[in-house]
C-alpha cells in the first residue's frame, strides 16, 4: 500500500495544500488558519518523505516506489514517478526546507494565502523533478516550479542592495535599456525578478530542445528514461549536441559559471523562504536534470564532455568566492557562496568517480541545509532590522543570541566543519577527485578557504562588535514557531553529518549503476562526440 | 569494557556540552554552579577514565583500535570512527584531561560573575572532546575532526567577549590562518588516499616504506604546512599573539598546553612518514629552529604579560618541532609534556596576576607584586625557573635533551638556533618576572587597594601545576637518567626508529655532560643579564633602547609581518572581488541586454514564421502570447491576480510544447 502511494502523498500534498488555499473559502482575514494549512500539508510531505528515506531499500537499489500512467498512448509521454538513489536525498531536503520554510515565513502579512500557495507549488514542483522519470514531465516540473518565483520575488521579494559599492542611487538606474523588459531600476526586485525567469527560461528552452532531440532521434517514442538510458543510443555529432544543449540548458539553474548572473540577485530580492528553496533545492535541480540526462542516458558522451564541467567549475568556485568576499549585502554573500559551491557538485560530478559523485549528491543534500539556514537567519535580521548592508549592522549578538547561535551553526556547516553533513560530503568530493583533477582539488580545497573568509566577515559585521542603531529594537526568535524550523535544519545537518551511513547507503545504491555504465559502455578509446571540441 | 571504557573518554565531556549548550540555548533553566560541576565534572570523569586506560596500556604497549561505529564510506573510501590506544596516545590523552581538569576547576574561580559562565563551559567541554579526538583517532579523517573542532573552539573562545571589535578581529584571524594550514592538511589527506586507498594509521604506516621519495616528500610537507598553522610556527604563527585577546584560562589551555601542541602530536604521529624523507625532516627542524629564535627575540620587548608568554609559547613550539626536525620525537613530546605543565602555570598565575589586578595587562602597570600575592608570585617564581631552564627544573630536562639530540645529530646551526633562543627565553622570562614583581610598583591608585590573592578555585590547580613544573622532568630521567628514563621506555614503542636513530650517534660520555653544562650556563646566563637589566640598574633597558632605535622598532612592531601579510593577502583579495563584481555587472549584464535584443529579434522572426507558415498553430500561441503581453505591461500594478496569469503563461508553454511534438512526429 505505502508502496505504491508513498510518492504521490509527497508529490501531490503541497498541490493540494495550493488548491485548498486558493479556494474563496480559506481567506486572508484568518491569515493564522492559512499558515496552520501550509504547515498541516508540508508537514505531510516532511514526514513523508522522512519515511522514504528508512523505507527505501537499498539493498535491492534501483527505481523504487514506481506509479506509471499513460498519459499519451500516441506520443510516449507517461506519468512516471519514482525515486532511485540520488532522487531520495534531494526528495528530503525538498521538503524539510518546504516544511521549515513555512515557518520562516509565518509573519508575512501582505496576501499571506497567495504567498503560501505559490511557495508550496514551488517546493511541489521541485519534489516532482526529483521523483520523474520521464522526460516530459521533467521538464513539465522544471518549468513549472520556475514560474513561482516571478510573483514570489515581484510581490513579496525586496529590494536588492550592495550589488556595487555605489551610494548613488542614479547610476543603478537603467533609463538607457533598450528594452522594457529589463528596464527597472538596477537594485528593484522587479529586475530581479524578470531577470531570474529570463535566464530560466531560457536555459530551459535549450535543455528542452536536447530532450526533443533525444525523443525524436532515438526513434522510441517514449520518454521514459529508463528506457531510454537502456535503449537509446546517440553517437557523433548529434550525441554532443544532445549532451552539450542538455547540459548548458539545465548548468543555466545550477548555476554554472558564466550563467550564474541571474541567483544572486534573485537570492537577494527573494523573501527569506524562496531564497532558502531556491539556493537549497531549486539549482540542484540542474545538476539532477544532467545527472538525469546527460549521465544516464548519454554515458559515453559523458566521459568524453565532462571535462568541461572540471573547468568551468573552478571559475564557479573562485569566482563567486570572491565576490562574495566583497558583497556588502548579507543576501549576497550567501547567494554567491551557493553559486561558488555548486561548483564543488559539478567537481565531484565531473571526475565521474564512486566517491566523488556519493559526494555530490550528498553535498546537494547537505549544501540544501546549510545554505536554507544562512538564508533563513539572513531574513530574520532582516525583518528585525530592515536592513541587509553588513556595515551598517553589528553586535546583533547581544540582541538575537539564539539566532546568532544558529547563524554560527549554519556557517560552520556552510564551510564543511566536521560533524556536520557539510563536511562528509566535501571530503568524498573532493578524495575522489584527486586521483583525476588534483589541480582543481587543490583549488577547491583553496576555496573553502575562502568562503570561510567571506562567511566570517559577515558573521563579524553582523552580530559581532558594537551594537548598531538599527539593532537597538531587534528581537531574537523566540516563539516557538521561529525557532523550530531552524532547529529542524541544524538537528538535521549534525545528525546525518555524524551519521551519515543510511544516507550514502541509498546514495551509493543509485550512483553505482549509473556510473558503472559510464565507465563501461563503450570501448575507452572511441572518438564519439569528440568532434567539437579538440 | 576496554572499548567502552575507550569510547566514554570524549563521551563524557560531550554529554557536558550538549547539556550546557541546551541551557544557554534555552534561557538559562540552571544555575551557574551546576553548570561549572559539569563542565570540570566531565573532564574528571574522563581523566579517571584515561588514567584506567593507561594503567592497561602499561600493561600491553602494544596499538589497539576501538572502532565506534562507520562513519562515511563511498566507492572503495570506509572511514569509521575509531581510536588508537597506544602509549604516544595515551600520554597525549593524559595532558589533555589531566592538564584540561585543572584548568577547567582554574576557570570555575576566574571566570565567575561573568555573564557567559556557561557558554564558557560549554566551549571549553566542546574543546575537551576535540582535542580528544584528535589525539585519539585512528584515522586521518578523525584526527581532522579533532583538527578542525580545536580550531572551531578556538574562534568561540578567543571570541568569547564578543561585544569587543579586537576580539572578534582575532578570532576571525585565527581561524583563516588556521584554515590555510588546514588546506595543506587536507591535500596530505589526499595524497595519502591517492596512494594507500585507506586512511586508517595502522595500514597506512605498515605500507609506508613502500613510497616513493618524492610522494612522501610531498606528504611530509602538506602535513608540515596544516601543522605549522596550527602550532603557529613560520610563517603562519601571526595568529596566535592576537589570540590572548580569549580569557586566560583559554591561552592556558587551547593557547599554550594542548591544542597548539597538535602539530607536533601529528608530525610524531606521521614519523614513519617523515623518516623517508630526510628533507622534509630538515625543513622541519629548520621551521622549527627559526621559529624558537624569532619568536623569542619579538618576546624581548613585548609589554603585554600574556603575549610576552604567547610569543614564548610560539618559540617553545619551535623547539619542539626543531626536536622532530633531527629525530628527536619522543624529546619533541617529553617537551610537550613538560612545556603544558609550565606554560599552563604560567598562563594561569599570569591570569591571577591580571584577576589581582582588575584585568590590567600591561607589565609597565605592575611591578612590586611579589609581597602582595606572595602565592601568585611563588607559583610564577618556579614557572619562570622551569621554561628559562634553571638546573633540575622540568624545563631544564626537556629542552637540554633537545639541544643534546641536535648536537649529536650533526645538526649544528640548528643547535646553535636553539641556544640562541634558549638564552632569548631566559632573558625574557627573568624580565617578565621582574617588571611584573620586583621594583617599584607601579599600579594605578585605585586598583592597588583592590589587590587580593585569588580563590581556592584559582589557587588549588595553580599548587599542582607548580608541583608538576617542578618534579615533572623527572618522569623522563627516572630510573635510568635520559633516553631509560620511564617516559622515553613507554614512548620506545611509538617512536622506536628514530629511538634508535638517537641513542646511534652518542659521542661518547663526556659530550652530553658537555653540553648539558653549556645549556644550562645559556640559561643562567639569560638569567643573569636580565637581572642586570631589570633590578641591579632599571634605568639600563630605556638607554639600551634609545641606542639601539632600529632593532628596538623592529622588534616593538614584530617585524611588520601583519603588516606584510596584509598588503601581500588581504587587500588583493579584495581587489579580485571587487573587479570580478565589476565584471558581473558591466561584462554580464551587457550579455543579458545583448540577448534581450537577439531575443526580440528572434521573436519578430518567430513571429513571422507562425503567422505565415504554421498557420494552424497561429491561435493558440497567439492566445498565449496575447496574454503574455498583457501581463508584462501591467507588471506594475502589483496586482497578484495579474501574477497569477503568468502560471497560465506556463500552460501555454507547455501547449507549444505539445504542439512542437505534434510538428516533429510529422502529425501537422
Amino acid at each position: 500500500m505505502t508502496e505504491h502511494y508513498l510518492l504521490g502523498v509527497i508529490l501531490f500534498a503541497p498541490f493540494v495544500g495550493a488548491a485548498v488555499l486558493a479556494t474563496p473559502w480559506v481567506s486572508n482575514r484568518h491569515p493564522l488558519l492559512v499558515r496552520q494549512l501550509a504547515a498541516f500539508f508540508a508537514g505531510i510531505s516532511f514526514c513523508a518523505s522522512f519515511y522514504l528515506l528508512f523505507a527505501f531499500d537499498w539493498q535491492k537499489g534501483g527505481y523504487q516506489f514506481q506509479q506509471k500512467y499513460v498519459w499519451s498512448e500516441q506520443l510516449g509521454i507517461q506519468f512516471y514517478i519514482g525515486v532511485d538513489g540520488i532522487g531520495v536525498p534531494m526528495v528530503l531536503a525538498s521538503s524539510i526546507l518546504l516544511f521549515a520554510g513555512v515557518f520562516i515565513s509565518w509573519h508575512i502579512k501582505d496576501r499571506t494565502k497567495e504567498f503560501y500557495a505559490f511557495l508550496l507549488i514551488l517546493a511541489g514542483a521541485t519534489i516532482g523533478v526529483y521523483m520523474s522519470l520521464d522526460l516530459f514531465f521533467l521538464y513539465f516540473f522544471y518549468e513549472m516550479s520556475v514560474i513561482p518565483m516571478y510573483p514570489l520575488l515581484g510581490v513579496w521579494g525586496s529590494h536588492t542592495k550592495g550589488y556595487l559599492e555605489t551610494t548613488n542611487a542614479d547610476e543603478w538606474e537603467r533609463p538607457d535599456a533598450p528594452r522594457f523588459i529589463l528596464n527597472f531600476a538596477r537594485n528593484s526586485k522587479e529586475y530581479a525578478a524578470m531577470k531570474l525567469t529570463l535566464f530560466l527560461s531560457a536555459g530551459a528552452v535549450v535543455a528542452l530542445l536536447g530532450i526533443l532531440l533525444i525523443y525524436k532521434a532515438s526513434g522510441l517514442n517514449t520518454f521514459e528514461i529508463p528506457v531510454l538510458a537502456e535503449k537509446a543510443h546517440f553517437e557523433g555529432t548529434l550525441a554532443t549536441i544532445i549532451w552539450l544543449l542538455c547540459f548548458f540548458g539545465f548548468a543555466s539553474i545550477a548555476p554554472l559559471w558564466p550563467l550564474h548572473s541571474w541567483s544572486p540577485v534573485g537570492h537577494a530580492a527573494a523573501p527569506a523562504a524562496t531564497s532558502m528553496l531556491h539556493a537549497g533545492v531549486l539549482m540542484k535541480l540542474g545538476h539532477f536534470s544532467i545527472i538525469r540526462t546527460c549521465f544516464q542516458i548519454l554515458p559515453d558522451t559523458t566521459r568524453d564532455l565532462m571535462p568541461i564541467a572540471a573547468v568551468l567549475c573552478i571559475f564557479s568556485i573562485l569566482y563567486g568566492g570572491y565576490v562574495a568576499y566583497y558583497a556588502r549585502d548579507t543576501k549576497y554573500v550567501i547567494g554567491y557562496s551557493s553559486s561558488s559551491h555548486m561548483g564543488y557538485v559539478f567537481l565531484g560530478m565531473a571526475a565521474l568517480d564512486y566517491i566523488s559523485l556519493s559526494g555530490a549528491i550528498l553535498y546537494m543534500f547537505a549544501h540544501a541545509l546549510a545554505t536554507g539556514m544562512l538564508f533563513a537567519m539572513a531574513g530574520w535580521v532582516y525583518d528585525q532590522t530592515h536592513t541587509r548592508d553588513i556595515p551598517s549592522l553589528g553586535g546583533l549578538v547581544a540582541k538575537m543570541p539564539f539566532v546568532a547561535g544558529c547563524f554560527l551553526v549554519a556557517c560552520m556547516a556552510s564551510i564543511g566543519m566536521p560533524g556536520t553533513v557539510n563536511f562528509v560530503a566535501e571530503v568524498m568530493i573532493v578524495l575522489g577527485s584527486w586521483a583525476k583533477y588534483p589541480v582543481q582539488t587543490v583549488i577547491a580545497v583553496l576555496g573553502i578557504v575562502l568562503t570561510m573568509a567571506y562567511l566570517f566577515r559577515m558573521m563579524r559585521g553582523v552580530f559581532y562588535g558594537q551594537l548598531s542603531e538599527l539593532g537597538h529594537h531587534a528581537h531574537d526568535a523566540e516563539a516557538f514557531v521561529d525557532r523550530v524550523p531552524l532547529l529542524i535544519m541544524i538537528f538535521s545537518s549534525i545528525t546525518f553529518g555524524l551519521l551519515p551511513g543510511r544516507m550514502l547507503d541509498v546514495i551509493r545504491s543509485g550512483v553505482n549503476p549509473i556510473l558503472a555504465r559510464i565507465m563501461e559502455v563503450a570501448p575507452v578509446v572511441t572518438q564519439t562526440g569528440s568532434g567539437l571540441l579538440p | 569494557m576496554f572499548d567502552l571504557i575507550v569510547i566514554l573518554i570524549p563521551l563524557f565531556p560531550l554529554l557536558a556540552v550538549l547539556a550546557n549548550g541546551l541551557n544557554v540555548m534555552l534561557g538559562h533553566r540552571y544555575s551557574h554552579e551546576i553548570a561549572h560541576r559539569l563542565g570540570w565534572g566531565s573532564v574528571l570523569l574522563s581523566f579517571l577514565c584515561v588514567l584506567w586506560v593507561f594503567g592497561q596500556t602499561l600493561g600491553h604497549p602494544e596499538p589497539r583500535t576501538v572502532i565506534a561505529y562507520r562513519w562515511f564510506f563511498g566507492g572503495d573510501l570506509a572511514v569509521n570512527l575509531g581510536f588508537l590506544i597506544d602509549p604516544l596516545t595515551c600520554v597525549m590523552m593524559l595532558v589533555v584531561t589531566g592538564v584540561g581538569l585543572l584548568i577547567h576547576v582554574y576557570s570555575v574561580g576566574y571566570m565567575h560573575g561573568e555573564e557567559g559562565f556557561t557558554r564558557f563551559f560549554a566551549y571549553m567541554n566542546l574543546f575537551m572532546v576535540s582535542m580528544l579526538l584528535l589525539v585519539m583517532g585512528n584515522n586521518y579523517a578523525v584526527l581532522f575532526i579533532g583538527w578542525e573542532g580545536v580550531g572551531l573552539c578556538s574562534y568561540l573562545l578567543i571570541g568569547y567577549y564578543y561585544d569587543r571589535v579586537s576580539a572578534a578581529k582575532a578570532a576571525t584571524k585565527a581561524f583563516v590562518v588556521n584554515r590555510i594550514g588546514d588546506a595543506g592538511f587536507l591535500i596530505a589527506i589526499f595524497l595519502v588516499f591517492a596512494h594507500f586507498g585507506t586512511l586508517d594509521y595502522t595500514e597506512v604506516f605498515a605500507k609506508a616504506d613502500k613510497l616513493d621519495s618524492t610522494t612522501a616528500f610531498a606528504i611530509a610537507v602538506c602535513l608540515l604546512i596544516g601543522a605549522v598553522g596550527k602550532s603557529a610556527q613560520l610563517p603562519l604563527y601571526t595568529w596566535l599573539p592576537d589570540a590572548m585577546e580569549g580569557p586566560t584560562p583559554v591561552s592556558a589551555l587551547i593557547h599554550a598546553a594542548t591544542m597548539v601542541t597538535a602539530g607536533v602530536y601529528m608530525v610524531v604521529r606521521n614519523h614513519a612518514i617523515y623518516d623517508l624523507t630526510p628533507n622534509a625532516l630538515l625543513l622541519v627542524g629548520v621551521i622549527g629552529g627559526a621559529t624558537a629564535l624569532f619568536a623569542a627575540t619579538i618576546g624581548l620587548v613585548q609589554t603585554d604579560i600574556k603575549r610576552v608568554l604567547a610569543y614564548s609559547t610560539v618559540s617553545q613550539l619551535g623547539f619542539m618541532f626543531l626536536a622532530c626536525g633531527v629525530g628527536a620525537y619522543a624529546a619533541a613530546i617529553f617537551h610537550l609534556v613538560t612545556h603544558a605543565f609550565f606554560k599552563a602555570l604560567l598562563f594561569l598565575s599570569a591570569g591571577s596576576v591580571i584577576h589581582a589586578l582588575a584585568g590590567e595587562q600591561d607589565i609597565r602597570k605592575m611591578g612590586g607584586l611579589w609581597n602582595k600575592v606572595p602565592a601568585t608570585h611563588w607559583v610564577f617564581l618556579i614557572g619562570t625557573a622551569a621554561i628559562a631552564g634553571f638546573p633540575f627544573l622540568s624545563g631544564w630536562w626537556s629542552k637540554d635533551e633537545i639541544l643534546g639530540d641536535a648536537f649529536t645529530h650533526r645538526r649544528y646551526v640548528l643547535w646553535a638556533l636553539g641556544a640562541a633562543a634558549a638564552f632569548c627565553t631566559a632573558f625574557y622570562m627573568s624580565r617578565l618576572l621582574y617588571v611584573t614583581f620586583y621594583g617599584q610598583s607601579r599600579v594605578d591608585h585605585e586598583v592597588a587597594h583592590h589587590i587580593h590573592e585569588p580563590s581556592w578555585w584559582m589557587r588549588g590547580p595553580l599548587l599542582v601545576l607548580a608541583a608538576l613544573s617542578a618534579l615533572g622532568g623527572l618522569i623522563g630521567v627516572i630510573p635510568g637518567g635520559l633516553e631509560h628514563g620511564a617516559f622515553h621506555q613507554f614512548l620506545g614503542p611509538v617512536v622506536s626508529a628514530a629511538a634508535a636513530g638517537a641513542s646511534g650517534h652518542q659521542g661518547g660520555l663526556l659530550l652530553p655532560f658537555i653540553l648539558m653544562a653549556v645549556t644550562t650556563g645559556i640559561g643562567l646566563a639569560g638569567w643573569f643579564t636580565a637581572h642586570y637589566f631589570y633590578y641591579v640598574k632599571p634605568e639600563q633597558p630605556d638607554l639600551l633602547a634609545n641606542r639601539l632605535k632600529g632593532a628596538y622598532a623592529l622588534l616593538w612592531n614584530k617585524y611588520w609581518v601583519d603588516e606584510l601579510y596584509d598588503r601581500l593577502a588581504v587587500e588583493p583579495s579584495k581587489g579580485a572581488g571587487r573587479l570580478l563584481d565589476r565584471m558581473d555587472t558591466v561584462v554580464v549584464d551587457r550579455a543579458v541586454v545583448a540577448v534581450e535584443q537577439v531575443t526580440d529579434l528572434n521573436a519578430a522572426g518567430s513571429t513571422w514564421f507562425e503567422k505565415y507558415v504554421i498557420y494552424g498553430v497561429i491561435n493558440v500561441t497567439g492566445y498565449a502570447n496575447h496574454i503574455g503581453a498583457r501581463i508584462l505591461r501591467q507588471l506594475q500594478t502589483g496586482l497578484v491576480h495579474h501574477y497569477a496569469a503568468i502560471l497560465v503563461t506556463g500552460l501555454a508553454v507547455l501547449v507549444n510544447l505539445i504542439v512542437l511534438i505534434l510538428w516533429w512526429r510529422g502529425a501537422l
